[in-house]
């Protein structure tokens, strides 16, 4: 096969490159490329009106074709001025072109790949950027997702709940309705305790799942607050019966049992429920705050109630209010003895002579008189009870001792809460409010309501009796005390329950008949009787008809001061 | 923190050598850092053939690419592109077949954004950002089902990659994985960085060099690359080294043996 000079410069140019770098493509088409480069410059070179620039072009082309590894341009150079004075078929006029047209191919190649490099520098840079901002951008997307979304169950979190409640209010018509669903896990943090946390993630997650079925079905939006707590929000309830049906809903989905690596736990769910008219810029729940405030007390009421739901009532959660408000002021209260004993006398309903005192606790509020009914309960829930028994022990028993002193044989009755029965060091306080007032003991009645179990304070009961004190049975008739209990306890009275004087009231035959054999039964016992809350004078002809010994009532005389229970007494 | 979140962006650290920008720069290409040439003047210190070893692999590529355009195949996966510079699959499908499409995967963000950048609004070629060990997000990525017709054959080319996977990452899984979403007279091409007992030593300080880029590498012989390929089955020649592989008849290259390549087809 026989090649021209031209095929052979191609060639040998081609071969040099190829072993300086990379050349693209096949080497039959890389070859035929150079041949054509080569042809231009030879055709440069023998022009009659020489271009040099068309060197130039050349050496664009070269970079342009891919070529434009700093070796090439070593190896273009030798090539060609070995090679292109051989091509021009001896014209020296062409020849003595060759070194500058070279210079040309140079500068060319110099020229565009700098350019090129300086291009890819701005393209990488300006990719770079982008992809940092692409970057930053899905970074800010995922965390505007992770800061509205629980990591469990990947359910909107509360900030997301409280902005949809926020635009649903906002956006509110005046005659829009909202119902909100709290669910509540009962065996959660039991199941977390005894399974692991993983376990209790994975028992989430799966109640997220169905929970996110039934909202799907129900058109509701459903968030994860955190652990055992979900929301489900039905949007434009005709009234709480749409918000029970999605509680129930809700408690159907996740009745069946879970999987839970092995174990296949049930759960129960309890859920608050609140109702009612959006009302933007209304005083009731004017914010998404506010909804879910109501919700959780209501699935306090249920969880407390050991019911599978509650709905908001105002009146209630204003009780509820009214008491968290007592309970907070009554450490302070105690404090600045803003609690003091009245009296209401206890007559003997024989001769109206006075037999004794009931001391009732007085809280003086600001704004008015509190009666031991609002407060008492309170107390017992908070155990401020102990402190408050044992204040009132104290002013009772010195009042008595003044009375005392000054002559009066009275017995004054104190109450004690079954709260007070559990108290280990209530004996030795009983003691020691004797000794220290000077009261005789048995001047002292201890009243015990009978809803107290008695049965189960026996012991406590009978340590009581033996410092001295007197014990009675109060709200006798309506509790869990049997008469077959009364002999084996040291009662020495009862107070009747009221609904016995209801009974007498009503002519209740029946009622009536076991009244009287309740008395002639205490009164054998040696048990004094008192009638309790007596109104009328009829009541009072009636207790005394049927035998009872002493009566305690508005009809003889309201609780008062101490100041004014002395003055009740004979000079 | 012991729980770093898994939103942490990776591979957008361009003080950190990248294997798609070092090959470019080997090539003689310009879409490359400092960082990524420092690297490659270190390891042709190393392994002063790297480059002649590189270019091999390289020109493998383009013929393989231009040999299954010539048998009809009109579609190509390219997992472990890098940056479509020099010798690029798209050009040299075009080459042989102007309606040829292709589709550039990479895990670098930025070398997926350069080619990105340097692929325009091309018709027929597209890139997206994929891990080669997650082979079903490349296959299901929707910008691959738009480009690709999986009920037509694809050559999926896994260049110079496999050997940034690990054992432990299962590559003949991956592999097998990719087969099976592939209709027959599909393609697999493949090459690889493999051990030549002439300059073993100089090989292994390379490999350790790459071990301060996010993908180490490592090297597999001819059996364990075999081991790879099911359910493609080699075509001739089978398992050679790259210069070997149908060569350019006008070429007389140096034999890189560092560089094991196979074009298995699924039958």
């Amino acid at each position: 096969m026989t090649t021209s000079p031209l095929d052979d410069a191609a060639g040998d140019w081609l071969h040099g490159l190829a072993r300086a770098g990379f050349v693209s493509g096949t080497r039959a088409a890389a070859r035929e490329r150079l041949r054509a480069l080569l042809t231009e410059l030879v055709a440069a070179a023998l022009a009659d009106t020489f271009d040099p620039d068309r060197g130039a072009r050349v050496g664009r082309l070269l970079v342009a074709q891919g070529m434009f590894a700093p070796r090439f341009a070593g190896v273009t150079m030798r090539v060609l001025a070995e090679r292109m004075p051989l091509l021009l078929d001896g014209d020296s006029r062409a020849v003595a072109r060759v070194p500058e047209l070279l210079g040309q191919v140079a500068s060319g190649f110099a020229g565009a790949e700098r350019e090129a490099a300086l291009n890819a520098a701005e393209s990488l840079s300006r990719s770079e950027k982008l992809t940092w901002h692409r970057a930053q951008l899905d970074l800010q997307t995922r965390l505007q997702h992770a800061l509205l979304h629980e990591s469990v169950t990947d359910l909107p979190n509360r900030a997301r709940l409280r902005a949809y409640l926020r635009e649903l209010i906002e956006t509110a018509g005046p005659d829009r309705r909202l119902g909100v669903c709290l669910l509540w896990i009962e065996e959660f943090t039991d199941l977390t305790k005894a399974l692991g946390h993983d376990a209790g993630d994975a028992l989430l997650s799966a109640v997220g799942v169905r929970l996110a079925a039934t909202a799907e079905r129900g058109g509701y939006f459903l968030a994860h607050l955190g652990d055992q707590r979900f929301v489900l929000v039905v949007p434009d309830p005709s009234g709480a019966d749409d918000v029970v049906k999605a509680a129930e809903q809700a408690g159907r989905a996740l009745a069946q049992s879970f999987d839970l690596a092995g174990y296949a736990p049930t759960i129960t769910t309890k859920a608050g429920l609140v109702e009612g008219l959006m009302q933007p810029g209304g005083e009731a729940r004017a914010d998404a705050g506010g909804w879910l405030r109501d919700a959780s007390v209501a699935l306090g009421w249920a969880r407390a109630d050991d019911t599978a739901y509650a709905v908001f009532q105002t009146e209630r959660a204003d009780r509820d209010l009214y008491r968290h408000r007592l309970t907070a002021a009554m450490p302070a209260a105690l404090e600045r003895g803003e609690f003091t004993a009245h009296f209401q006398p206890l007559y003997r309903l024989a001769d109206h002579s006075i037999a004794g005192f009931e001391a009732l606790a007085r809280w003086h509020r600001a704004n008015g008189v509190l009666s031991p009914v609002e407060f008492i309960p309170v107390a017992e829930r908070t155990g401020l009870i102990a402190r408050l028994g044992r204040y009132m022990l104290e002013q009772s028993c010195a009042q008595a001792a003044a009375w005392h002193r000054q002559g009066h044989r009275l017995v004054v009755s104190v109450n004690l809460s079954p709260r007070q029965l559990t108290d280990r060091g209530l004996v030795a306080s009983v003691a020691a409010v004797l000794d220290r007032t000077g009261l005789p003991p048995e001047h002292l009645q201890l009243e015990i309501t009978e809803n107290a179990a008695l049965d189960d304070h026996r012991d406590i009961l009978r340590e009581l009796a033996a410092v001295g004190a007197y014990l009675a049975i109060d709200d006798f008739g309506t509790g869990y005390s049997s008469l077959a209990l009364l002999p084996q306890l040291p009662i020495r009275g009862v107070k009747l329950a009221a609904e016995f004087l209801r009974a007498l009231d009503h002519r209740d035959i029946r009622s009536t008949t076991v009244l009287r054999h309740t008395i002639a039964f205490c009164r054998d016992l040696g048990i004094t009787v008192t009638g309790e809350g007596i109104e009328t004078a009829a009541q009072e002809q009636r207790l005394r008809d049927l035998g009872c010994h002493l009566g305690q009532g508005f009809l003889f005389a309201r609780p008062d001061t101490a100041a004014a229970a002395t003055r009740m007494l004979p000079a | 923190m012991t729980d770093l979140p898994g939103w942490v962006p990776e591979g957008v650290d361009v003080t950190v050598p990248n294997a798609a920008r070092i090959y470019d720069y080997a090539l003689g290409g310009v879409h490359n850092f400092a960082v990524d040439r420092e690297f490659w003047h270190q390891t042709e210190k190393l392994m002063p053939d790297a480059g002649l070893v590189g270019q091999a692999n390289r020109a493998f590529l383009g013929r393989a690419v231009r040999h299954l355009a010539g048998l009809g195949v009109r579609q190509f996966l390219d997992i472990g592109s890098g940056i479509p510079t020099l010798g690029n699959v798209h050009e040299a499908a075009g080459e042989v077949d102007p309606g040829a499409r292709v589709m550039y995967v990479d895990i670098d963000p930025i070398a997926v954004q350069q080619s990105r950048a340097i692929l325009g609004d091309h018709p027929r070629a597209s890139v997206i950002r994929g891990d080669l060990r997650h082979p079903d997000e490349i296959l299901n990525h929707p910008e691959v089902q738009r480009l690709l017709d999986f009920s037509e054959p694809v050559a999926v080319l896994t260049v110079a990659v496999l050997h940034f996977i690990p054992d432990a990452d299962d590559p003949a899984g991956i592999v097998r994985r990719i087969g099976e979403s592939l209709v027959s007279g599909s393609y697999l091409v493949l090459s690889h960085f493999a051990p030549d007992e002439q300059q073993r030593a100089a090989q292994e300080d390379a490999a350790r060099m790459y071990e301060q880029t996010p993908t180490p590498v490592l090297m597999r012989d001819r059996a364990q690359i075999a081991a790879l390929l099911d359910p493609f089955v080699p075509v001739e020649p089978g398992v050679v080294i790259a210069s070997d592989w149908h060569p350019d008849p006008d070429a007389d290259d140096l034999p890189q043996p560092s560089a094991l390549v196979a074009v298995a087809r699924k039958s």
